[in-house]
């Protein structure tokens, strides 16, 4: 119950910006399709187990694995670039495992995003303990073992304990 | 800075022809998907640059639902390619 | 103060229009879909990024910043969940049924 008032006051918030006025109209308007979609979508909320990046120190985590992430992300986008504007295009695509130590599913959403962010690399698969990732080329396969965004993003779920 | 933010755009215009090409040559139905896909997320920077040099803060709205309906698309046809059928 | 704006404007904006470039030329010249999904994923997301940091600058304060910003994130979390979804579907169609042998 706590959960779905945070979603309904950020769908609330969504709402206000959106709008930009500040009438009665367009007040209640928002509150009953807020209430509505919290209704309707209420199988698809977060649920308990999922709402530990809300906590501050969660928060931070997030936030130092995002900065890890942006750094990352340029270097991913030289890297294609090189490999696409070079005439004689030199890849080696593989398909391989690698495993993972995160348990929840909601950090495993972010790492595999992440993943696909960086450089060379694209998650094709979840399982339990491993991705199945397609990588582009053998120095980017190798490069995604013991990384600093490995160990940002097992830091995600190191806090608590 | 106006004619900058136009002429961008244009060449965005330019960039989604060439991703077109891709979409109705590509071998299989995943590259029209990864195509359509690489054209939307054009379009709404082209909408988002639109908003700007007509001053119509407005549109940007549209940027934000077109995003939206696009990776609904993206997701409904990439499921589709998986199971052979939606529900 | 305008100029040094305006130069760090059209430098983004060069930027986002070179990496939505080589998307293109990834996504005309890579051979299957995979490597093509490589390109695109990575530089539409950089780019969209670059180009609507440059319009922020642009704006400068203004309501229009935060809906920019919502954009600029909604693109960042679906670019590579899109990308997921595509790959995951044709690996469980095709290389899976190709490739029985393979040690993956």
């Amino acid at each position: 119950m706590k959960k779905n008032i945070w979603m309904g006051i950020l769908l609330f918030g969504f709402w206000m910006l959106l709008t930009f006025t500040l009438d009665v109209f367009s007040f209640f308007i928002g509150l009953i399709v807020v209430c509505f979609v919290l209704w309707f979508n209420r199988d698809l909320l977060l649920n308990e187990s999922e709402t530990d990046l809300y906590s501050y120190k969660g928060f931070v985590q997030l936030v130092k694995f995002f900065i890890v992430l942006l750094k990352e992300i340029v270097v991913a986008n030289i890297q294609v670039a090189k490999i696409v504007l070079d005439p004689k295009m030199p890849i080696q695509p593989s398909f391989f495992k690698y495993p993972i130590k995160l348990r929840k599913p909601l950090n495993q959403v972010i790492y595999a995003n992440g993943i696909t962010l960086t450089p060379g690399t694209l998650t094709i698969d979840v399982q339990d303990d491993y991705f199945i990732i397609h990588a582009l080329t053998d120095s980017a396969k190798n490069g995604l073992f013991n990384s600093d965004l490995e160990n940002a993003a097992n830091q995600l779920e190191d806090y608590h304990e | 800075m106006n004619n900058i933010m136009l002429v961008s755009s244009i060449f965005l215009g330019l960039l989604s022809f060439v991703s077109l090409y891709r979409a109705i040559v590509g071998p299989t139905l995943a590259d029209r998907v990864v195509a359509i896909n690489m054209i939307s997320t054009k379009v709404s920077i082209i909408i988002v640059l639109v908003s700007v040099f007509l001053e119509e803060k407005n549109y940007v709205d549209v940027a934000l639902i077109y995003a939206m309906v696009s990776f609904i698309t993206t997701v409904s046809v990439a499921k589709y390619l998986e199971r052979g059928k939606l529900f | 103060m305008d100029m040094i704006k305006n130069s760090v404007v059209i430098l983004l904006l060069l930027g986002g229009l070179f990496f939505f470039l080589v998307g293109t030329i990834g996504l005309y010249r890579l051979p299957d879909v995979f490597t093509r999904l490589h390109a695109t994923t990575k530089s539409d997301t950089l780019g969209a990024g670059l180009i609507i940091l440059s319009v922020m600058i642009y704006m400068g304060f203004d309501i229009i910043v935060l809906k920019l910003f919502l954009v600029l994130m909604f693109i960042w979390i679906t670019n590579p969940t899109a990308a997921h979804i595509i790959s995951k579907a044709v690996y469980h169609n095709d290389v899976i049924n190709k490739e029985e042998s393979n040690d993956v």
